[in-house]
């Protein structure tokens, strides 16, 4: 099961990656006046903070949706997350400057951990639709 | 290596959408030095909110600033769009005002994004076609409502779209906790979007239960789902009950044309309605599909309108073209195949292309709706920025501002970025001012502010009281004498001159004052500091 997770861990990463490289490029062509530092760093901080905690989330259901859906899926789910308890926990006395590195961080590493130790054994392979 | 046509025309889209949408709007850049493409105040409103936010830290009070110097009036407006335009601007290091923005854009396009998955559930061909009618959300009417600042209401409706999914896919093992996510993302995000929310579940419900697929887990699984998305709004929705429910309560009040506004009609899609009938009455045959059914509900919420919620339903057509795609693409896909009897995944991509190069705007095609390219600063500009700039850092925070005369200043969110307690002279009574040939000391006076909702505070967790109710008018309205303020702002240009004239007529006359000193000038303003408030600071007289 362990080489099945790390089997799809580096598929999905794979992916991530020319996800990740594409929209760097479509947003490039798109804001052709900005900087690449610019650009990057938005990209970046968009995929850090609204990408990836609902992306890490939505790893628990890998053989059931495709990469791309679970990607664009993603969005809203960690837009959901992250604008739901900022505000709460904002209130609760935490900084928004702090939560913006810490809720994101936190979501991703629960994510990752609801797909390693409480997915479905019989989900968790390489073998998930793209 | 296989090509995947597929992912090709969606990244052909994507990029598309982003250009003929945020690309030309924001000049081709993401950073810029002051707020850009803001057309109205209420763009305004949504990106000081996120400032305040992102400088206080949460949104358990309003901005001070905001609610017209109510430092306890009780955080009221939906959260999340705030919250997630202030994130992003801490992690990327970009201003608020480029983030919000920018991000209520994104949401967009992942909403097509979205709406096109759930229609491929249904039929692959049918969501390839129809995806290219969603880039009518920048036409005229939708677009513009963008650039006057319905963002949240676009955000309410991305997750309303995120909750469609989750519905379709509820067959996915713990589904429940996806559909309450989304749930409580509609409930912090644009609550008034629940009751869409609502009709949702309920064509799902209604859909299954007609194809007899109708399950008590399925049930369960939506009862699960609302328990959790009320436990997790609960707090955001006592606030929500106490200020716009009670503020602005339901009523039946059928508006057939949104005056002033730019309101979406199907008319206005000219010969693509045509597709989009032909498929409402395919549709019709199948609303054992929970997609059909949640297209026609879709639909007929935006015709809400002769009913009652107008405001709400016109904003629901903001996104019509993305709810009624479905309908053209079904459409097109059953058109494609009567022709042809081919309609092969590599011909509808051949088929959307088309469509998306002429709905798309880059040529003028006659007879049908097409995407407007917006180009604007907008109203904001860099001397007025410095201006709102430089007194937010300059000022002691409970400094009192006054702000004569500005062409821009009837948007008045916008003096918020000032982040002071502000007052604005009432136009009217400085044009009478004018024509009288008087400099006085006293002139009407407005405390502008965000009073949507109510102005409430907390006296328990579910007890509130509103400090509009119970403060008097001249609080908030009234002849105020200009001697007891801090600072004054002066333009020295005007679409009107004789309003910038007698701005600096008035700026001289305050200099006489050795205590008021100027303090700031640039090519826009001049900023003047009273020593002495309170103390006679101008005399009177005819001139």
């Amino acid at each position: 099961m362990r080489k099945g997770i790390f089997e799809a861990a580096k598929k999905e990463a794979v992916y991530m990656g020319i996800a990740l490289l594409l929209t760097l490029v479509i947003f490039k062509i798109v804001f052709y006046k900005e900087g690449f530092v610019v650009v990057a760093r938005f990209v970046l901080s968009f995929y850090f903070a609204l990408a990836l905690p609902g992306f890490s989330l939505l790893l628990y259901w890998t053989e059931k949706l495709g990469f791309f859906e679970r990607f664009v899926l993603s969005i809203p789910l960690s837009a959901a997350l992250v604008g739901v308890l900022s505000y709460y926990i904002g209130i609760l006395g935490v900084h928004i400057k702090y939560l913006s590195f810490i809720l994101p961080a936190f979501l991703i590493l629960l994510g990752f951990g609801i797909f390693l130790f409480l997915a479905p054994k019989s989900e968790i392979n390489s073998n998930g639709k793209q | 290596m296989k090509i995947d046509l597929e992912k090709i025309y969606l990244a052909a889209f994507l990029l598309v959408f982003l250009l003929i949408g945020p690309g030309f709007l924001l000049d081709h850049k993401i950073e810029h030095e002051f707020p850009y493409g803001y057309l109205a105040s209420d763009a305004f409103q949504h990106q000081v909110r996120a400032e305040a936010i992102k400088d206080i830290g949460n949104f358990k009070y309003e901005a001070f600033y905001i609610s017209q110097g109510f430092k306890d009036a009780v955080g009221r407006y939906p959260p999340i769009l705030a919250h997630l335009a202030a994130v992003i601007s801490v992690v990327s290091g970009m201003e608020t005002y480029d983030s919000i923005i920018l991000i209520s854009f994104l949401f967009i396009s992942a909403s097509s994004l979205i709406f096109y998955l759930i229609i491929r559930k249904f039929n692959e061909g049918a969501a390839i076609l129809s995806l290219p009618l969603s880039l009518l959300v920048f036409s005229k009417a939708p677009f513009t409502g963008f650039l006057w600042g319905h963002w949240p209401s676009f955000l309410g409706q991305f997750f309303l779209i995120a909750f469609i999914w989750a519905l379709a896919n509820a067959e996915l093992k713990n589904s429940y906790a996806l559909i309450a996510i989304f749930l409580a993302g509609i409930a912090l995000g644009h609550t008034v979007v629940l009751f869409p929310g609502l009709v949702m579940a309920a064509a799902y419900l209604i859909s299954k239960a007609a194809g007899k697929e109708l399950k008590f887990a399925d049930v369960k699984n939506l009862l699960i789902a609302a328990v959790i998305a009320v436990i997790s709004s609960f707090y955001y929705l006592v606030i929500f009950m106490n200020s716009w429910a009670k503020g602005n309560p339901i009523s039946f009040s059928p508006l057939i044309v949104w005056d002033g506004n730019p309101g979406l009609y199907l008319l206005d899609f000219k010969l693509l309605a045509v597709f989009v009938a032909i498929g409402i009455v395919l549709s019709l045959m199948r609303l054992k599909n929970f997609m059909a059914a949640a297209s026609v509900s879709l639909l007929l919420l935006g015709f809400g309108n002769y009913i009652t919620f107008p405001d709400r339903a016109f904003q629901l057509r903001f996104f019509w073209p993305i709810y009624l795609s479905f309908f053209f693409g079904f459409s097109a896909y059953s058109l494609i195949k009567i022709i042809s009897k081919n309609a092969s995944k590599a011909r509808c991509i051949a088929v959307g292309g088309i469509f998306i190069f002429g709905l798309a705007g880059f040529v003028k095609v006659p007879g049908i709706l097409q995407a407007e390219k917006f180009s604007t600063q907008g109203i904001m500009d860099g001397a007025h920025w410095e201006v709102l700039q430089w007194l937010s850092k300059n000022t002691p925070q409970d400094s009192n501002l006054y702000f004569f005369y500005g062409d821009v200043y009837n948007q008045d969110a916008i003096l918020r970025n000032a982040k002071r307690n502000h007052y604005l002279i009432d136009p009217q009574d400085y044009a009478k001012a004018i024509n009288e040939r008087k400099i006085k000391r006293s002139y009407l006076t407005e405390r502008p502010g965000d009073g949507g909702g109510g102005t409430v505070y907390k006296k328990s967790f579910f007890r509130f009281g509103s400090h509009q109710s119970e403060e008097q008018t001249e609080y908030f309205y009234g002849q105020r004498n200009i001697c007891a303020f801090d600072y004054y702002v002066l333009d020295k240009a005007a679409s009107h001159p004789a309003f910038s004239g007698y701005n600096m007529l008035m700026a001289s006359e305050l200099l006489k004052k050795d205590f008021i000193k100027l303090v700031f000038e640039n090519k826009v303003s001049v900023i003047l500091k009273n020593g002495k408030p309170g103390e006679d600071c101008i005399e009177e007289r005819d001139f």
